[in-house]
């Protein structure tokens, strides 16, 4: 149950002058969800960008299921099933919502190139694979009824959605999810979390969730990291968080709403 | 469900589009028997080997997103190789064609391999580099490449295809056969993973990353096929002209090939074919304002652009969003849905 799936030892990331994460210690472990929260600035992306490759760290070590991952390709590590979304939607504007799905698929895809042109069985099996499974993974977030539409042409959650999708067709065993209650209208945030739970328990997928809206990282996280200053600052289960001198100071405030959350 | 998902599944074929394509092949072939002007004819072939190596410029550029300034290398390079080949060292046709396009295809790597490191505008300067590097060596290693006065291949040098001399109706054939099996081949290359994967590099780079697309791996194969595709259209160019010069070769020729791509669409293939018609054909018929024509070429460059932003190989896309009735909206259920949840 207790397997480690990601761990971070002493990771370190400065750009230029500024520490975005300062010896950062974080593990996930096997159908685990985790949130992590903290203040704007406070190094949450970096972490996740840490992860999955985007660039490497300056010091301490990252393993994926017990593999060193820093300094590895981001499709070396997307192979190895970590997967993520982004905070500013990022989906390929001119493709079809399908085409972005099946993209996310490209780690089922052994077939050489030339094999993918002159369409071997082979070739074509793969291909009618990932359709299926970009269409499954769409149905999944309840947006198979957009499949042939252009993703630019898409609200603003519906792009969240199909994101969600493309991290998810994969199969990952542990998925990043950056901010993916952001633009979400509030029933279908409650929606997202129990949808997230249930991957959690059904398929025993790694969720770690950056997320500022409290409540769903309250209500579905076993354990809550804090950042502040890229450092962390508290980790437990959410109601010591909720009480945490230190988080309140540097993140949650002191006016108490439902959850322990400021009030808008 | 399975209704909706064998909708989406299904490959649509657009009966309009093959009549389309049937009626062009049908006009392509006895085009030759109505032309009788041999001059037409052999205009009507550059436009096609111009439209081979647009297409493969389009790869790199519109598909893949990977700016390339020095098209003319490619096609310079297959030029240059198989006349030397079957020229000065005369080797047999055939396997020194494999030679030219084996050697563009090395360079496309090297150029992959570039464009790997470098990136946008800086990849443009270093392939315009190159471009200028080729220029200079075909115009003054006289030895090899025949200097300012390129290399004339004689009547007799030309071999005989089915005991037929390649006079440039026969020429026309080739280039024409050529022309379709490549664009039938870019096509397939598009829709498969690999030109699904070209359009993501494109696009966003970083993500197709994340998602596991091998980006060096992309680009590589986008950079192999555009100089594969030059060094073809540099083959079928001294099939048909049966001379090399370095002035066919230069910076300009490389952005006359960025303008055909343009003005046809970028990432579009067949707008490739209609932009090289469009750039090949227009100063050949504007011959009689003799130094004019290049400025109302680029008065309809303009023009052309300023109508169609996207490039003439949209106009189907314009078309239809102007005849086709408003599509009902799908209402979004905004459930998420767990299979066995049916």
């Amino acid at each position: 149950m207790s397997a480690k799936l990601l761990e971070l030892k002493r990771v370190s990331k400065s750009f230029g002058g500024v520490v975005a994460v300062k010896n950062l210690d974080l593990e996930l472990n096997e159908a685990e969800m985790v949130g992590l929260i903290g203040p704007n600035g406070s190094g949450k992306t970096v972490t996740i960008n840490l992860c999955t490759g985007v660039y490497p760290p300056d010091s301490g070590i990252i393993t994926f299921k017990g593999i060193p991952i820093n300094g590895k390709k981001p499709w070396e590590i997307s192979k190895l099933g970590l997967s993520r979304t982004f905070q500013t939607i990022r989906l390929w504007n001119k493709m079809t919502v399908l085409e972005n799905v099946m993209i996310g698929y490209v780690r089922f895809m052994p077939a050489h190139f030339l094999e993918a042109v002159v369409r071997t069985p082979r070739a074509r099996f793969e291909e009618r694979k990932a359709r299926e499974a970009a269409f499954q993974a769409l149905q999944l977030v309840g947006m198979a009824a957009f499949a042939d539409k252009l993703a630019e042409d898409l609200s603003l959650g519906q792009q969240r959605l199909v994101e969600l999708a493309r991290a998810l067709v994969s199969q990952p065993t542990c998925v990043l999810l950056d901010e993916p209650a952001a633009g979400l209208r509030g029933e279908l945030v409650v929606q997202l979390g129990h949808f997230l739970h249930r991957l959690c328990k059904e398929k025993r997928t790694t969720f770690l969730i950056v997320e500022h809206r409290i409540q769903l990282v309250m209500h579905f996280c076993s354990r809550i990291v804090v950042l502040n200053y890229g450092e962390k600052i508290a980790e437990g289960p959410p109601e010591a968080i909720k009480n945490d001198e230190q988080v309140i100071a540097a993140y949650l405030g002191r006016r108490r709403g439902e959850y322990g959350v400021v009030r808008e | 469900m399975m209704k909706t998902a064998s909708r989406f599944l299904g490959h649509g074929r657009d009966v309009f589009a093959i009549f389309v394509y049937a009626g062009i092949l049908i006009l392509g072939a006895f085009l030759p028997r109505w032309l009788t002007t041999e001059y037409y004819l052999r205009v009507i072939v550059y436009a096609m080997v111009n439209s081979v190596i647009a297409l493969g410029l389009n790869f790199a550029v519109g598909v893949a997103g990977q700016i390339n300034l020095g098209q003319a290398v490619f096609v310079g390079l297959g030029a240059y190789v198989l006349a030397i080949l079957t020229q000065k060292l005369k080797a047999p046709w055939i396997p020194s064609v494999g030679a030219a396009l084996l050697t563009t295809a090395l360079l496309g790597t090297a150029l992959g391999w570039m464009s790997n490191r470098l990136r946008g505008p800086y990849l443009a300067v270093t392939t315009l580099a190159t471009n200028l590097i080729f220029y200079l060596v075909a115009s003054h290693e006289v030895w090899l490449t025949g200097g300012p006065m390129g290399i004339h291949i004689p009547w007799a040098n030309v071999p005989k295809v089915f005991g037929a001399a390649l006079e440039i109706r026969n020429v026309y054939y080739i280039v024409w056969g050529s022309l379709a099996i490549l664009l039938f081949l870019g096509k397939l290359i598009y829709q498969s993973k690999i030109g699904r994967s070209f359009r993501a590099v494109r696009d966003d780079e970083t993500v197709a990353a994340l998602m596991g697309v091998n980006v060096v791996q992309t680009k590589m194969w986008a950079c192999t096929i555009c100089a594969l595709y030059g060094g073809i259209g540099g083959a079928l160019y001294v099939l048909t002209f049966r001379f090399v010069a370095p002035s066919e070769f230069t910076a300009l020729q490389s952005f006359r090939y960025l303008a055909m791509i343009t003005i046809g669409g970028l990432g579009n293939l067949n707008g490739s074919v209609l932009g090289s018609f469009a750039v090949t054909l227009v100063p050949e018929f504007l011959r009689f304002v003799q130094g004019y024509w290049d400025i109302i070429l680029g008065v309809s460059i303009i023009g052309v652009l300023l109508l169609f932003p996207k490039g003439l190989g949209f106009i189907g896309e314009y078309l239809s969003r102007l005849l086709a009735p408003k599509k009902v909206e799908v209402r979004w259920t905004g459930e998420f849905q767990f299979p066995e949840a049916k």
